[in-house]
């Protein structure tokens, strides 16, 4: 990147600019005209010729050659022009005043808007730069990067730019036009008038700019300590475990206080200093003001300047500061661009970049034979180096497990097989070539690699899969973006050196994996997660989610499904351990409230938290005998509450348990208090509300107090049908009710397909019905559907919604997703004991032993070296050395027994997990 | 379905909770969940890592060890008995295996009430204490007996050599 940043612009916007300045330039005598015309109706026909009767007539449209009387010694008529009378001529003059002042205004707004354009062009590429560079740096220094920082300087840092890009050539040349054409202006009107501006201005220029040079350092220090803050930001948030640990939130408080204390007294300075120089200005500026009223007022008196002149040279005047003080504003905004430029660009700015051909040489292929390491070594960070003269193959086909002392050399090995930091000396050899030269685009796609890392980005569980098929657009799309044509993103994204991919356009390569098409490919993400172990975790994700079941797979099969897990439960004599939803009788397993509502609330003011205070229930409510019932059940729910709750402070245990607050439950135990004062029993219409809330939750056999006496759940009924009528006719109907006939889209699967709720607390039966659900869909052939809503799973920010295990899991599945001819494991799956670890690494040796014709290498760093075993070829390295090189049997004897060690069972007492 | 009284006065007819107060009594009940299994139900496996406790209600569960491939039952709790404390004290993953023996009924106490009503109750927690110094004395003869059997099987041998 040119580090000059009108350089760069210009190198950028050549053309544009030469284009700007034609328009400018074209512009410049309407604006001429557009001074001079009001000096020429003041003294035209409003004043008139006092010699002639009724002020005479007057030329309009009159052109004469400039300067042509002190050229040629007299004056130049190019064109007669229009003889008018004084009306006629001011209206005329009036209208080209309008006229001028409109193609002005045009004139600004065509500048602005492609100022605009161009502008926004350089930040377009700027950004794109810096991230193409990001891309592009070493694997291992990118780590380094603090993220918020970088995405602070392309986000942030670079956007006040445009600004200054817009104006970088136009601005100077429109204002100094504008400038020159005023002081030529005031030059002809009158000789002083231009030398006396002359001066002034001539003293702005000198003295402002002094006074601001102290403005763009401060603006330079105030950029470092914004974005140091950013980057301490994203620091103190990255560690928050640490913060709320080691009870280091005030010290990160007392350092983001400091920080911006030093923000506030640096900006500080800045403004005393910006509005000292805005005063001296404007002071030097209205001070020339006076000189003109005077002296033009002198030349007036004494008869030597028309009133016309001087009334326009002082409108010609009033208009110069703009200009002049925009021309000094734009020297300093020069500065202080190409301060921010070098700034923004510095951190990008390194030379061990790797070449942009490594990723954009779309040269795809297949790992023939294999690796080979010739002499490697790779030292991290200039400490010992960890591998040393290491040099073996590994072919593909074969299955190779590394097992080092100490572990970090074997990481760092596969990490050196995958580019993820590059060797030290010696080299890494593909196919006889050397892995640094070759494009990512080769290695990308035919090596896989998992290892103890857990970060996914977010999105669905397919998109996980399928996002590593995406290297370059395969098929077009023909969805328009929201904003601006195809075509015009293209031809605007070339503007601006952006590459032209189409993010919109299918970039799934199917045929690498041998699918013709995206349905297709759902088999091989079935296979890959087979294979990674991950098949049955996705189904569970899947039969626990709601479906939008756009097929009608299993909505058209629902009732058969119901139909068939009854039947199921009846032979098997699990019926007593399910209750089913049914409209005509209260469903003990829900609470109150579910079961007034009987169903799912699409609107959140029926959410069965709410319903104690929604309008149409508490309306139902009041005409029901239920009310009373209820407030007796509230009543109830609440001695018992404060009964275990006790005089107890420690509440935290309390909260957990009924997910009341401790204020709430003061509240609760003042109403109790407030109740029992009263003689008869007698409740305050709010107290009885609080009450009714309290019942609302009540579920009989998790709470257990004996409560749901017949007549209330009769009472519910009730309700439930009053409930039912008055909303059959409200649309959009707020609440979608149970219906055994119909699938519910809010219900999740399994409970689709259960249609009621597990009423037993026999462990076994529990799982027993777990599994009949599931046999039913499979039966069914539905199973396949509860895969693929699994696939629907949106996983969160950075895979949180899976756990460690499936996240790396999901890794692994990632890795053999691209059917890699080499496949490096490293350390990969630690997140599971070793009896798991064993039989996953089993799975994909299975998988890959399958591919008869076809086998990938593997080569695998072990989270326990007993797994070595597995493996064809053993390697061993002692301190960075390879000590040796054979079939299993014959090396694992010869290791020492500290290499084979055992590590620790993820789970123990040093790391209980969350 | 018994409700949250009878549940509590069967807790008090334990010596275990006996000495805590009757509202206590209840909120733990009331945050317990009530399981039931039936025979030869597994309730946890050997480093399985969740640290809830269990009070057997009614029936009896096995202490199992499958470390040699096959189960072997090394232990018979019987009605009223606590296990899993040892994972809600010390936050290890399960160090054995249980087994529900006939039909078993227990409740399953969340580490971090149960962990919470100790520190509220200094009776049950010398209660249990209690329980598991007992525990200890029966390892200890266990192992002293064991190693009593292991020196005469050495003496045997170098007798018989």
């Amino acid at each position: 990147m040119q580090r000059n940043f009108l350089k760069y612009i210009w190198a950028n916007t050549k053309p544009y600019q030469i284009w700007m300045a034609v328009v400018i330039l074209v512009s410049m005598p309407f604006y001429f005209f557009s001074l001079e015309l009001p000096k020429r109706i003041i003294n035209g026909p409003i004043q008139g010729d006092p010699s002639q009767v009724g002020g005479g007539t007057g030329r309009y449209f009159e052109v004469t050659l400039p300067f042509a009387e002190r050229i040629v010694g007299q004056p130049l008529v190019l064109f007669q022009g229009f003889e008018l009378s004084r009306l006629p001529l001011l209206l005329a003059l009036c209208a080209t005043l309008l006229v001028l002042i409109i193609l002005n205004g045009w004139f600004k707004l065509y500048i602005n808007t492609f100022k605009g354009k161009t502008s926004e062009r350089v930040l377009r590429r700027m950004r794109y730069e810096m991230l193409d560079r990001v891309l592009r740096f070493p694997v291992a220094e990118a780590r380094q990067v603090k993220s918020a920082e970088v995405a602070g300087i392309i986000k942030d840092e670079v956007e006040p730019l445009a600004d200054f890009i817009g104006e970088s050539y136009s601005g100077p040349l429109f204002l100094s036009g504008q400038a020159i054409t005023g002081l030529t202006f005031l030059f002809l009107q009158n000789i002083w008038f231009g030398l006396l501006t002359m001066v002034i201005v001539t003293v702005q220029f000198v003295i402002i700019p002094m006074l601001r040079r102290r403005l763009i350092e401060l603006g330079k220090e105030r950029q470092i300590t914004a974005r140091t803050m950013a980057g301490r930001i994203g620091e103190i948030l990255q560690g928050i475990d640490d913060v709320h640990l080691n009870d280091t939130s005030n010290y990160a408080r007392a350092d983001l206080t400091h920080r911006l204390g030093d923000i506030f007294f640096i900006r500080l300075e800045l403004f005393k200093r910006k509005y000292l120089v805005k005063f001296i200005n404007n002071l030097l500026m209205q001070s020339l003001a006076i000189l003109f009223y005077l002296i033009g007022g002198y030349f007036v008196i004494v008869g030597q300047l028309d009133i016309g002149a001087l009334v326009a040279s002082i409108a010609a005047y009033k208009d110069l500061p703009g200009p002049i003080s925009g021309l000094i504003n734009w020297d300093q905004q020069r500065q202080m661009a190409q301060v921010r430029y070098i700034h923004a660009i510095e951190g990008f700015l390194r030379d061990d970049l790797e070449p942009a051909s490594l990723q954009s040489e779309d040269r795809p292929g297949r790992i023939e034979t294999g690796y080979e390491a010739r002499q490697l070594g790779i030292r991290v960070d200039g400490a010992q180096p960890l591998l040393e003269g290491v040099s073996m193959q590994l072919k593909r086909g074969e299955t190779v497990a590394l097992v080092a002392k100490p572990t970090e050399s074997g990481v760092l090995l596969l990490q050196g097989l995958a580019r993820l930091v590059d060797p030290t000396s010696g080299r890494i050899q593909v196919d006889g070539a050397d892995l640094r030269g070759l494009p990512e685009s080769l290695t990308g796609r035919v090596v896989g690699y998992a290892d103890s890392n857990t970060f996914l980005p977010s999105g669905k569980v397919r998109d996980l899969f399928v996002e590593v098929l995406k290297n370059r657009p395969m098929r077009e799309s023909a969805a328009e973006p929201d904003r601006g044509s195809k075509t015009a993103r293209e031809a605007e994204a070339r503007r601006a050196g952006n590459p032209t991919f189409d993010f919109l356009a299918d970039w799934t390569d199917y045929e690498r994996v041998g699918a013709a098409f995206e349905e297709d490919l759902i088999d091989h993400i079935e296979a890959v997660a087979r294979c990674a172990g991950l098949y049955e975790d996705i189904c569970v994700l899947g039969i626990n989610s709601p479906l939008h079941d756009e097929t009608g797979a299993i909505t058209s099969h629902i009732v058969e499904a119901r139909e068939r897990l009854r039947a199921h439960f009846a032979a098997s004599g699990l019926e007593a351990y399910v209750e089913p939803f049914d409209s005509h009788r209260y469903h003990m397993q829900s609470t109150v409230a579910e079961n007034i509502l009987f169903g799912m609330p699409l609107d959140p003011a029926f959410d069965p938290q709410n319903l104690a205070h929604n309008p149409a229930v508490a309306d139902l409510l009041a005409a029901s005998r239920a009310r009373a019932l209820l407030i007796e059940l509230g009543l109830e729910v609440a001695r018992t509450f404060t009964e275990m709750f006790g005089s107890d402070s420690d509440s935290a245990l309390f909260e957990t348990v009924t997910g009341l607050t401790p204020e709430r439950i003061d509240q609760i135990r003042q109403m109790l208090a407030r109740i029992d004062r009263e003689a008869d029993g007698a409740i305050e219409r709010e107290d009885e509300d609080e009450l009714i809330a309290l019942a609302m939750n009540y579920v009989e056999p998790r709470d257990r107090f004996g409560l749901m006496s017949e007549p209330l759940q009769e009472a519910v009924l009730e309700l439930r049908r009053g409930l039912h009528r008055h909303l059959e006719s409200v649309t959009p109907p707020p609440v979608a009710f149970y219906d055994e006939a119909t699938y519910s889209p809010s219900l999740t699967i399994a409970e689709n397909i259960l249609f009621g709720r597990v009423a037993t607390n026999l462990v076994g039966g529990r799982a027993r019905i777990t599994s009949a659900v599931r046999e039913v869909l499979k039966e069914l052939d539905l199973w396949r559907a509860v895969f693929a809503a699994g696939l629907d799973f949106e996983v969160g920010t950075g895979g949180k919604g899976l756990t460690d295990g499936q996240r790396q899991k999901m890794r692994l599945a990632r890795a053999l997703m691209k059917k890699p001819d080499i496949l490096i494991l490293n350390h990969a799956l630690g997140a599971f004991p070793s009896g798991d670890q064993k039989a996953l690494l089993e799975g994909v040796l299975d998988g890959a032993r399958s591919q008869s014709d076809d086998r990938p290498g593997i080569i695998c760093a072990p989270v326990d070296p007993a797994h070595a075993a597995l493996f064809e070829r053993v390697v061993l390295f002692e301190d960075g050395r390879l000590i040796e090189d054979g079939a299993p049997s014959a090396v694992l004897g010869r290791a020492d027994a500290e290499m084979l060690e055992k590590p620790r069972e993820p789970g123990t007492v040093a790391e209980v997990r969350e | 379905m018994t409700s949250l009284n009878d549940e509590v006065a069967l807790l008090r007819t334990v010596p275990f909770f006996s000495s805590i107060d009757s509202g206590r009594l209840k909120l733990l009940a009331y945050a317990s969940e009530k399981l039931a299994f039936e025979d030869g139900d597994l309730i946890f496996r050997k480093g399985e890592a969740e640290n809830d406790t269990f009070f057997i209600l009614d029936g009896a569960a096995d202490v199992v060890d499958e470390t040699g491939g096959e189960a072997i039952t090394i232990a018979h709790l019987p009605r009223y008995s606590l296990f899993g404390e040892i994972s809600a004290f010390c936050n290890v993953p399960r160090t054995a295996t249980m087994r529900a023996s006939g039909h078993l009924m227990v409740l399953r106490i969340p580490q971090e009430h149960f962990i919470d009503l100790i520190r509220s109750s200094p009776a049950m927690a010398l209660q249990i204490i209690r329980v598991l110094a007992l525990r200890l004395v029966d390892t200890t003869s266990d192992l002293v007996a064991a190693r009593a059997e292991g020196h005469s099987v050495h003496n045997d041998a170098s007798g018989s050599a």
